[in-house]
């Protein structure tokens, strides 16, 4: 494991948390609950991440 | 002074530094709990719980911090300068398997922290929305082992296929508790606890090689 896949591993992790955290704490100071745009962003987001999976398992990178 | 030992500036060792960004990444995660604590509109177990882990996973970085400070293996400088003073000349990696558990056990805590936070989360959408984000990650990651021949292929499309299902479940869950809002929130608690135990896995898997420092 090279210190740039460790780096990447480590902001991945963090993007993780502080993604929740950001989400909620929007929702939170502006006293309402997640919306269903906001899911819906973080699910295409999701695919997103599925689609560069895929493409970097396809290039056999 | 060991021969095979070689000083470097604190700015040159990742895994120094991997560890004041988990401090620093603690202390932002920490700060909405805190600004709750403060405005007192949440007084939720979750939330002391949330705190607690926080708090101890703090503890443990404040402690890995000291001990790579000090540590005599590969003593941390200043400065270049300071460092060349304490080198014998001769170079080599240090302590590579020292170096690869200390950024494992700061990838593990983070991994855990951010599987644990979400429970935080209060409503249902709150609580769907973590785990989409935490799925979202697990590809992330995935991709990321991978890339960096890690994982194997086949191990990467196995996870990419579970982390399909999960994702199928997460879409049937928001669909259900449209209509069954009981029947939803099963759904979705059932699919929390496989996303992170999937989560879990990756995390759990062994680097093929080590940390350059």
């Amino acid at each position: 494991m090279n210190a740039i896949a460790i780096a990447q591993l480590l902001a991945q992790v963090l993007g993780i948390a502080q993604g929740i955290a950001q989400t909620q704490q929007a929702a939170a100071s502006e006293n309402r609950d997640v919306t269903d745009a906001e899911l819906d962003a973080h699910r295409q987001a999701l695919s997103q991440a599925r689609d560069q999976v895929l493409a970097d398992l396809a290039a056999g990178n | 002074m060991d021969p095979q030992v070689e000083a470097v500036p604190f700015y040159r060792s990742p895994v120094f530094l991997m560890i004041v960004t988990a401090l620093l990444t603690r202390a932002a995660v920490a700060l909405p709990i805190l600004s709750q604590w403060v405005g007192l509109t949440s007084t939720t177990i979750s939330t002391y719980s949330g705190a607690v882990i926080l708090a101890v996973g703090g503890a443990f970085d404040w402690f890995a911090l000291r001990a790579r400070k000090n540590s005599k293996l590969q003593p941390l400088t200043l400065t270049q300068a300071k460092a060349d003073a304490k080198n014998t000349g001769q170079s080599g990696f240090i302590e590579p398997r020292a170096a690869c558990g200390l950024a494992l056990i700061a990838f593990g805590l983070l991994t855990a922290c951010a599987t644990l936070f979400p429970t935080g989360a209060q409503t249902f959408n709150e609580k769907l929305d973590a785990a989409i984000q935490t799925d979202k990650g697990v590809y992330q990651i995935a991709d990321t082992l991978y890339v960096a021949k890690i994982i194997s292929k086949a191990d990467t499309q196995n996870v990419v296929a579970q982390a399909d299902n999960l994702t199928a479940a997460l879409d049937v869950a928001r669909s259900l508790h449209a209509t069954d809002p009981t029947a939803g929130q099963s759904k979705l608690d059932t699919t929390v606890l496989a996303v992170n135990a999937l989560l879990a896995y990756l995390n759990s898997r062994q680097p093929a090689g080590a940390p350059t420092k």
